[in-house]
């Protein structure tokens, strides 16, 4: 697919008019209703916002796990919302990391297998290697072997932060990573994000801690849906 | 996209999983135990019949005077067989070129009980000599066949029995006697040999649509309930048959129809009879009731996918989580897929290999029931484990594709 001309320079993410509805029975629920956003290259963003105001299903459609209803998500150039399913997760695979606050870490597989996890689908050479930097760099070189429920919560988290940088990615989206953690452990999962975003690489980070969006460059509120 | 992941994280997976994946690839190593034990019986018994029969001689053309011949010892017959038409075959054979045997024996009914006592049996006699044995290819357990020496004026009455008959005297055995009484009276004679009839159960157990007179007609004309006595020139011995036994198998159909010509059997209501079309019959009649014994195998393995399936259908519903979790690190739809098909490949290819050693266990056992010994090759195990493994890969699939199809972040909220 072409890349879409009209981005502005630095801006390697934008959401244009995204609208999302879910339908539970009967009832439609706006999560979204028309937002605008850009995330400019290399930015640090915090997205805050009270519970259920819609912030994680922001973040959903940014990391294209979901689709807006209306509206379109436009990736570093490209509508992400006009990819078929293999092109959208071929992109997620190789340039989207993401930290959730469940970590979302595969129980039964060791440290060193999650991390590797993203490699082996995009079928990128040197998977055990790579991964094993990616934990030596957050701090667990020590812990390869280890099931997550053999870590602490703070080093299911740096797992899920290696995971997420193993691939190099363009954007890392994170939602709530302090949140089941104890503040001095959230303050160093904080300090490795700090770490991915002096290399270079864009953060959306999710929260509704005001310190956790203190550490970020800009912050948008959402509110009902909507950009406040 | 890469698949080249996929073998591993499928192997990883089931791994993980080792009681469930031990007993989904036990329900798959039943299903080709039976597979493979079935066929192998099923294969075997055809094998064993095809060698059975042909020991009744597939090179050898009979003539006999028609339907009820036996009955009425062809004397209602306006031109019945006799040693003109002996000559008249072999004449004809020889000037066709046709390398073949020709000899004669003569047929009737009689009854026969044990000299020892017991109740009296009725069974064909076949006055014949020792060239008569090359008619047929059957072995004899005990004893010997008639043999020049039983035809000599003066020598003590021989006979041989089929074992069937045998068993019918309550265990006659050689050097015991049997009491014969037909038309020319009754005799007692020597049972020099015992002839071996393990066709018999088979026929019945796989060609149960042969009607009951074909049966008869296979049983009394082909040996098993006959006796067989040394010809004595110069004594009415019933209805004349004639045998032409050729060089070579391929040879038969050329003998029969040369004896259908020199002895104007259409016209005379001759039968001519080639007992090598009639094991193709008997064999192909019963290879059609093994095809209706496949459905067996076929059911087992109807079975087992379903129940694999709803294992797996369970199985993979409790992995919603997991499936969301590999979404969100870039699994396409069809990885997805692929992982849960590999996985229902892998359990159903180790519990087809499993199954293989099982089947012969199976089949070993059940043979000792039966009468005949399974056949397997390596063709029939290559079957019996590809049909484990399409069971594997159709249980999944239904499965894989709904969980390619799940909401990655309903997934993902569920797993949290």
């Amino acid at each position: 697919m072409a890349p879409e001309p009209p981005v502005r320079d630095g801006v390697l993410v934008r959401v244009e008019g995204a609208t999302k509805v879910y339908r539970r029975g009967s009832a439609e629920v706006r999560a979204l209703d028309g937002v605008d956003l850009e995330v400019r290259r290399g930015e640090w963003l915090a997205v805050t916002g009270p519970s259920g105001s819609g912030k994680s299903t922001l973040l959903h459609l940014l990391g294209l796990l979901d689709r807006p209803t209306a509206g379109r998500v436009l990736l570093d150039g490209r509508d992400a919302t006009a990819l078929d399913d293999a092109e959208a997760s071929r992109l997620r695979g190789r340039h989207l990391g993401f930290v959730f606050q469940d970590f979302h870490l595969l129980p039964e597989e060791t440290a060193l297998r999650n991390v590797m996890l993203p490699l082996l689908y995009a079928g990128t050479a040197g998977a055990r290697e790579r991964a094993g930097a990616a934990l030596e760099s957050v701090g667990l070189g020590h812990r390869l072997e280890h099931r997550p429920s053999e870590l602490s919560g703070g080093e299911q988290q740096r797992v899920a932060i290696a995971r997420a940088l193993v691939k190099e990615p363009l954007l890392v989206l994170a939602d709530e990573p302090t949140g089941n953690l104890d503040s001095a452990t959230g303050e160093k999962v904080l300090d490795l994000l700090g770490d991915l975003h002096r290399r270079g690489i864009t953060l959306v980070v999710v929260t509704h801690e005001p310190a956790v969006a203190a550490r970020a460059q800009r912050r948008v509120e959402v509110r009902d849906g909507r950009i406040a | 996209m890469s698949l080249r992941a996929i073998p591993d994280l499928a192997l990883r997976s089931l791994r993980r999983r080792g009681l469930r994946s031990f007993l989904t690839a036990l329900t798959a190593a039943v299903a080709v135990a039976t597979v493979f034990a079935t066929r192998g019986l099923l294969r075997g018994s055809e094998v064993a019949l095809e060698k059975d029969l042909n020991r009744l001689g597939v090179r050898t053309v009979q003539v006999v005077d028609g339907a009820g011949f036996l009955e009425t010892g062809g004397a209602t017959r306006r031109e019945p067989l006799g040693p003109a038409d002996l000559a008249a075959a072999r004449a004809a054979l020889a000037a066709d070129g046709v390398g073949a045997e020709v000899l004669d024996g003569w047929a009737r009914l009689a009854t026969l009980r044990s000299a020892a006592g017991g109740a009296a049996i009725p069974v064909p006699v076949v006055e014949t000599g020792p060239a008569y044995a090359r008619t047929f290819e059957s072995e004899l357990t005990a004893g010997r066949f008639l043999e020049e020496g039983d035809l000599a004026p003066g020598a003590p009455p021989a006979c041989v029995l089929d074992a069937e008959t045998a068993r019918a005297l309550g265990g006659a055995a050689v050097g015991s006697e049997a009491v014969l009484r037909d038309g020319n009276g009754e005799r007692t004679l020597r049972v020099v040999g015992i002839l071996a009839d393990p066709f018999r159960m088979r026929l019945s157990t796989f060609a149960p649509d042969l009607t009951s007179s074909a049966r008869r007609a296979i049983h009394q004309i082909l040996a098993f309930r006959n006796v067989y006595v040394a010809r004595r020139p110069g004594v009415p011995g019933g209805a004349m048959l004639l045998y032409a036994v050729a060089a070579k198998r391929e040879e038969a159909r050329r003998v029969h129809d040369a004896l259908e010509r020199a002895l104007q059997a259409k016209e005379r209501g001759l039968v001519v009879w080639s007992r090598g079309t009639w094991v193709r019959t008997v064999v192909e009649t019963a290879r059609e009731q093994i095809e209706i014994a496949n459905i067996v195998w076929a059911v087992v393995l109807g079975v087992a996918l379903v129940m694999i399936a709803t294992v797996t259908l369970v199985g993979v519903r409790e992995r919603t989580a997991e499936v969301a979790v590999r979404r969100s690190q870039g699994a396409t739809r069809a990885q997805v897929v692929g992982q849960l098909l590999a996985e229902g490949a892998l359990l159903a290819l180790a519990g087809g290999l499993a199954g293989i050693p099982l089947g012969l266990l199976a089949a070993d056992r059940l043979a000792t029931l039966l009468t005949w010994p399974p056949y397997h090759s390596p063709g029939e195990g290559a079957f019996a484990v590809a049909m484990g493994v399409i069971v594997g890969l159709l249980a999944a699939a239904l499965p894989a594709w709904r969980a390619s199809r799940w909401d990655v972040v309903e997934g993902l909220r569920r797993g949290a």
